[in-house]
């Protein structure tokens, strides 16, 4: 039989980690009248306005093109394209939820940069040396498990710049950003199939890079 | 025995299968399979063990830091705008004017329809003999119909070549509408887009004329001046068909003598106005499509 504890301590973890998304999305729905209003001034002429949305939607924006470009500088690129091609288009946007829409234009900017860095390839394994990558940590945390933490997740870093840019995005998108199989199919426009075969050739290709370190995954 | 076979059993255990179950892809009919695999096979548990830890700290993993400011500034902002005449053309490309591009195809196929409309029928009426282009001309003596004052046959003009000449039979309307009497002349005239020639129908088949399919420029206004006899007695024209000016004028030249229908006269009336809406539907449809495909190339380029 499987093991119980660890299972349930890693169904605890993903619900808790679930449970934050979901506040984030209640939190995204209150703003998406706030977007659309931005949106609209934008349309009409109003930078500022557009701006705001930058101010908004840059933290996350950032976050997500850098976990599927690894090199930072390449990643601050495709975020800098993204909200430039979000202004061009701007009259192209038909409503609903602007964040998605923003991460649908990172998504394509992060992807056409991977694109292009595969056909001149510049450095193989970029690491991640910024401290800024430390998660955030609360006066109440236990010191311990915020090392714990830390190291585990530069290791996972380090391991998804390790694995292929396609399977790393599937598994950014799938587990980090929780976007379903079918979003993600529309997003990275490939089949379903695909999206599937490549978050579970990119779970076992990360299994394989962590295969010496997975104790820091075992709680 | 069984401990030691272990590993062995393990190679040949896919890996996929695990990482499918991972992450609750495996379709029913597979699942137990899978599943007492999973239990029975000590590597592969750990796999799934693994996988599961791996896809939590994903979710986990901590946030990336933003190191560069990406609002817009001014120049960025101008920039990305472009001029008037870019902005108009991503303004057309966008998801408001989605419409202009099946409404140009729309107005396009119209416009090829109306043109297959305005065509087509003359193909469909001509005869099969021969044209013969070197005929004489409107202003030919032998180009008068005679009707007879008995039985409204025409005697001499059936031997008569069709005005065709070697110039359009639209071009030789003016000359038929001339003389009083002319009869034949003007309904050729006026058939002249997609009608045989008048001589040819009532008065036998040995005229060897036959009108080209053309689209006349103004072919009915000249009948009523020709002056013919009316009512020259052809025996099988009808009063409905009478009605029509054009039947009216030349005795040859009844549609029902011709063997058409009744609203073949009119064809010239708007034959050429459809004609000329057609193309322009078509024009205007093409160029539709070409202004919402160029906008939105432009916007993407």
């Amino acid at each position: 039989m499987l093991d119980s504890g660890r299972l349930s301590a890693t169904a605890w973890r993903i619900s808790a980690a679930l449970e934050d998304q979901h506040h984030t999305a209640a939190f995204d729905e209150s703003g998406q009248g706030r977007d659309a209003i931005l949106v609209e001034r934008a349309r009409g002429g109003d930078l500022s306005a557009f701006n705001q949305l930058v101010e908004v939607h840059q933290d996350h924006l950032f976050a997500l093109v850098a976990r599927m470009v690894p090199d930072r500088d390449q990643a601050s690129d495709a975020v800098q394209e993204a909200f430039f091609s979000a202004y061009r288009n701007l009259e192209s946007f038909r409503g609903g939820s602007v964040r998605s829409w923003l991460n649908r234009i990172a998504i394509n900017a992060a992807m056409d940069i991977q694109r292009a860095k595969k056909r001149r390839p510049s450095q193989p394994y970029p690491e991640f040396e910024d401290e800024s990558w430390q998660p955030p940590a609360g006066p109440e945390a236990d010191p311990e498990r915020s090392v714990m933490e830390a190291e585990r997740g530069r290791a996972l870093t380090d391991a998804l710049a390790r694995i292929g840019g396609d399977q790393r995005s599937a598994i950014v998108l799938f587990d980090v950003e929780g976007y379903d199989y079918a979003e993600i199919a529309v997003m990275t426009g490939v089949s379903l199939g695909t999206v599937k075969s490549r978050i579970h050739r990119g779970r076992l290709a990360l299994r394989s890079i962590l295969a010496d370190r997975m104790e820091l995954f075992r709680d | 025995m069984p401990v030691s076979d272990q590993p062995s059993l393990h190679v040949r255990h896919d890996a996929f299968d695990v990482a499918r179950l991972a992450a609750g892809d495996v379709p029913p009919a597979d699942r137990l399979r899978i599943r007492s695999r999973v239990d029975g096979c000590p590597e592969c548990r750990s796999l799934l063990d693994d996988l599961l830890a791996i896809a939590a700290a994903s979710v986990l993993l901590p946030s990336p830091g933003r190191t560069v400011d990406f609002r817009l500034t001014e120049a960025d902002a101008s920039r990305l705008r472009g001029n008037a005449v870019a902005r108009w053309l991503g303004r057309m490309a966008g998801p408001r004017f989605a419409f202009v591009q099946p409404l140009g195809t729309a107005v396009a196929a119209l416009g090829v329809v109306g043109l297959l409309v305005a065509t087509a029928p003359s193909f469909a009426r001509t005869p099969s003999v021969p044209v013969e282009l070197s005929g004489p001309t409107a202003e030919s003596p032998a180009f008068r119909a005679e009707p007879s004052a008995a039985g409204g046959s025409l005697s001499a003009p059936a031997a008569v070549p069709a005005p065709t000449g070697g110039s359009s039979l639209a071009d030789s309307a003016p000359a038929t509408a001339g003389p009083a009497g002319v009869a034949g002349p003007a309904t050729a005239a006026g058939l002249a887009s997609t009608e045989p020639s008048p001589a040819v129908g009532p008065l036998g088949a040995a005229a060897p004329v036959t009108a080209p399919p053309r689209i006349a420029a103004a072919p009915v206004a000249a009948v009523p001046a020709a002056g013919a006899p009316t009512d020259s007695g052809l025996s099988a024209r009808s009063k409905d068909a009478a009605a029509s000016p054009a039947t009216e004028e030349g005795p040859a030249a009844g549609p029902e003598a011709l063997g058409m229908s009744a609203g073949a006269p009119d064809r010239p009336e708007w034959q050429p106005l459809l004609a000329g809406a057609s193309v322009f539907l078509v024009f205007a449809g093409l160029g539709l499509l070409a202004l919402r495909i160029g906008a939105r190339r432009i916007r993407h380029a």
